[in-house]
């Protein structure tokens, strides 16, 4: 016991450690320059930024109570493609997205080039600024909303659904009144990470040149600016405050009016769309394609232009970055997952304060830019640990940082939707917690604790400033990779980049889902 | 429990396959070549040399087989970091007298700048190669590779007789938005500092306020400008000269390529030639390698792979540019010493009061 409350301790720390920095860097610059934050520019920033997480939070949520309720609840053909396929949007690295959304979409981008070859001489809108930045980035971040809901219908008990459906209501009224309420919590995790992703993206905002605060921060930094970049990183954890308590506060809220009882799987019965189905299948074939096959096509058209040999621009990657993408992503994500199991299983019911202060935290640690966690570490291992600086150890520090609130999210969610009466049912035969939790618990957390560390791979999988900066000298991932040739304008190679990250991330992706299948099939054999 | 099986069963065929995948992938390691320079390489059969850091603002793409070349010739273990030129900039900073760095090697003398009483005096023999306006006044860095700031422009759109002359031609109203620049971008920014320098602070305000008046296009960096005046999305971009081959010669798309370099006749801050650069770090536990690699930096073999590579100027006598750039003596440099060039924080200042980047 004292074992984890030591871990659970260092944790807090170790997300401690970026407030340290920028309140040692940035909190005398606040001040002396709290002038200019009444100032109509400063508004604008923040009315930019707040627009921007609001409006792509909303749309990611209304893309993904469709998707989910398809493919979930729905008699769907190639429901399990779609499943697979719509997390693959998560795989694009957002400044990669960014540059193929111009590709594509832009002034005199490839729909231009299309239509002009047709003889139609259109003047396509302008990309850049907000529509680019929303559009762009609501199209790479729905998946997170998608799994979280789509984890969250697979637990809710079908057999309210029966009970309403015989007390008269259709079924839209029972989606809505009964299934709805039951998922609200899947909701809000999901789209807690959707709205701090975006407060925190730097990739897609500045490709299409919208104005947040990320982005102001990063020019700080590049111009030398660090109190200046430390203190705006401040007011970045401010403006996210409100959205992080309010999420809180609702999904805690949540946590105890929701039934507590879950599907066993056995009982799935799928609405017959009959002849909408044509129609549902249209809509989400256009999704797929905009999310999915477009940025694909692009990536493609990347790969193909060159005038260098195939063998030479082969030679433009680094070999060693497929195997430190798989395991840099590998480690990162079984690690978010067992302290997201370690926390809620220790400190949920006991300790709500703990768990508050701790949520806060973690959700803090995903809303600052990468570069901001990055060089906090810098500063923290330089001054009082240099042993670790530069070594596995840090750099994978600094990614749970980042990313431990996208494994906690479905974990959470997962956990209280089961409850604790099968703990207190096993205990009371006299089982150990060691066998209720391999036997009993683990089974039943699987579906969360599978799209938790789906989520948190991907996320490391292409993660960029965070690598760049804390990771071992002669030290490549894929993610870097692209970067780089991206920015040398060595199209083929970054194509072939993105292809591979693509294909890494699709091994997870396929066998979270195919996981979960197996378990749908093996419960119902069961009965 | 059937449920586990089945995970450690697909787990275990998902490791095997990544396991193919990296044997194969290791293969085509060992092969790799240095690109484009042919170079019988001396292998030395002493192994331990000593080892050297390299902090790297420019990518591995480019100076990666530079290194390896140079690693097999000398022997010396490199360890190298990549990363963008100011962030690194940053990193050493935080880093202090503890960096682990030998050598910093930098896209602008700007970054090292920056850094400059963390440099360390380079010795004679390094900078007598290097003619005096691509190198430090205070003998700190030294260029390794020129580049000079130009006008791209679309081929289609922009007559001959309609070219500028000077960047202040570029606030005339008949190239309302028909412009592009990036003024995130460090090479854009170390070039409003030459003009703060040339023209004064309240010309340069002046200048961008005009520009920003002409709606020019905010772009995030150098190459998606280009890309853009060769679509004829904008007619001109304010950009480094060497991005356009990257189009023309190593896409294939030659001629089909409608945007062109334009070097300003008047000189004057927008034909600004500035350098890549490098020095040493005064803390540096390897300043022996350090001293070698930078003399290999600025060898005859070095400097003809960046001409064939990056088409940017070789800074040493007797190695000749690349044939479709114009030559650096038919340019009229800006009348600048490149050491008055480290205050980009100026710059930022200077833009973000006038809006044309967030403060």
């Amino acid at each position: 016991m004292i074992v984890i409350k030591f871990i659970i301790y260092l944790i807090i720390f170790l997300f401690c450690i970026p407030f340290i920095y920028l309140f040692q860097f940035g909190i005398s610059n606040l001040f002396s320059s709290i002038n200019n934050l009444f100032t109509f520019y400063y508004f604008q920033l923040i009315f930019n930024t707040i627009a921007l997480v609001l409006s792509v939070t909303f749309t990611t949520i209304v893309i993904s109570l469709f998707l989910s309720w398809a493919t979930e609840i729905c008699k769907l053909k190639f429901a399990k493609l779609w499943r697979i396929l719509l997390i693959f949007p998560l795989v694009i690295p957002s400044y990669l997205a960014g540059y193929l959304f111009i590709l594509f979409y832009g002034t005199k981008g490839e729909i231009y080039q299309l239509l002009n070859n047709f003889g139609i001489s259109v003047d396509m809108p302008d990309v850049y600024g907000f529509w680019g930045a929303w559009l762009c980035l609501s199209l790479i971040c729905f998946p997170y909303v998608y799994i979280n809901l789509s984890t969250g219908l697979k637990l809710v008990d079908r057999k309210l659904e029966d009970a309403s459906r015989v007390l008269g209501h259709n079924h839209f009224q029972t989606f809505f009144r009964i299934i709805f309420p039951n998922i609200k919590n899947s909701l809000f995790a999901g789209s807690i990470l959707v709205a701090l992703y975006t407060l925190s993206d730097f990739g897609a905002v500045s490709a299409l040149q919208f104005n947040t605060f990320t982005l102001a921060i990063y020019t700080k930094y590049r111009s030398f600016d660090f109190p200046g970049a430390a203190s705006s990183a401040l007011i970045l954890i401010l403006i996210s405050m409100p959205i992080i308590f309010y999420f809180i506060k609702m999904s805690v809220f949540n946590s105890y009016k929701i039934s507590q009882k879950t599907s066993n799987f056995s009982n799935l019965k799928l609405f017959d769309l009959k002849q909408y189905e044509i129609l549902v299948q249209l809509v989400i074939f256009f999704i797929v394609l905009t999310s999915i096959f477009i940025p694909f096509l692009m990536i493609f058209n990347l790969i193909l232009r060159t005038d260098i040999s195939f063998v030479k621009t082969l030679d433009l990657i680094k070999w060693s970055a497929v195997f430190n993408t798989f395991s840099g992503a590998t480690i990162n994500s079984i690690l978010c997952v067992f302290i997201s199991l370690l926390l809620v299983l220790n400190i949920s019911k006991k300790n709500n304060k703990l768990r508050l202060v701790f949520e806060n935290l973690m959700y803090f640690g995903y809303t600052l830019p990468g570069l901001v966690i990055a060089l906090a570490f810098v500063y923290f291992s330089i001054n009082y640990f240099f042993s670790i600086y530069q070594t596995w150890i840090i750099l994978i520090s600094g990614y749970t940082v980042l990313f431990l609130s996208a494994g906690y999210a479905p974990v959470r969610t997962n956990v209280d939707l089961i409850g604790d009466k099968y703990t207190v049912v096993s205990k009371s035969l006299g089982k150990s917690f060691y066998s209720t939790f391999t036997n009993i618990l683990f089974p039943l957390y699987l579906p969360g604790i599978l799209k938790g560390f789906l989520n948190v791979f991907i996320l490391t999988a292409k993660e960029l400033p965070v690598t760049l900066i804390l990771a071992p000298l002669n030290f490549y991932t894929l993610s870097t990779v692209i970067w780089d040739n991206l920015e040398e304008a060595n199209f083929s190679a970054a194509g072939i980049g993105s292809f591979l990250l693509i294909l890494i991330i699709s091994i997870p992706t396929y066998l979270s889902v195919h996981v979960e299948d197996i378990k749908i099939k093996f419960s119902k054999t069961n009965k | 429990m059937k449920i586990l099986c089945q995970i450690y069963k697909s787990m275990f065929f998902a490791t095997v396959l990544f396991v193919l995948l990296i044997s194969c992938s290791l293969e085509t390691e060992a092969t790799g070549v240095i690109n484009e320079v042919p170079v019988e390489v001396v292998k030395e059969t002493e192994k331990s040399k000593g080892n050297l850091v390299i902090y790297s603002g420019r990518k591995e793409s480019l100076i990666g087989p530079v290194i390896d070349q140079f690693k097999s010739i000398s022997g010396i273990n490199i360890e190298v970091k990549y990363g963008t030129s100011t962030e690194i900039a940053a990193q050493l900073i935080l880093e202090g007298s503890k960096s682990p760095a030998d050598v910093f090697y930098a896209q602008d003398p700007g970054s090292l700048g920056s850094v400059i009483d963390m440099l360390q005096q380079l010795s004679p023999d390094l900078l007598e190669k290097i003619p005096a306006w691509a190198k430090s006044d205070k003998g700190k860095w030294i260029g390794i590779s020129g580049r000079a700031r130009t006008l791209v422009y679309n081929t289609d759109n922009v007559k001959a007789s309609d070219l500028p002359k000077t960047l202040n031609d570029l606030c005339d109203a008949k190239w309302k938005g028909r412009m592009g620049w990036a003024p995130t971008n460090s090479s854009f920014q170390t070039m409003i500092t030459a003009m703060r320098k040339i023209w004064g602070e309240d010309k340069t305000k002046a200048w961008v306020k005009c520009m920003m008046a002409n709606d020019v296009k905010v772009y995030p960096k150098n190459t998606p400008q280009v890309e853009a005046a060769g679509k004829a999305e904008i007619d001109i971009g304010l950009v480094n000269h060497y991005y356009l081959y990257k189009f023309i010669l190593d896409a294939g798309e030659g001629d089909k390529f409608k945007a062109r370099n334009l070097h300003l006749e008047s000189g004057g801050p927008g034909s600004l030639v500035t350098v890549s650069s490098i020095g040493i770090l005064s803390t540096a536990k390897n300043k022996d390698n350090a001293h070698q690699f930078i003399d290999f930096m600025i060898s005859k073999l070095v400097q003809n792979y960046f001409v064939n590579a990056t088409r940017e100027y070789p800074l040493i006598e007797d190695v000749d540019i690349h044939p479709l750039l114009t030559p650096l003596h038919e340019i009229t440099k800006a009348n600048i010493s490149l050491s008055d060039l480290a205050d980009i924080q100026g710059s930022a200042k200077l833009l973000q009061e006038v809006g044309a980047l967030p403060k």
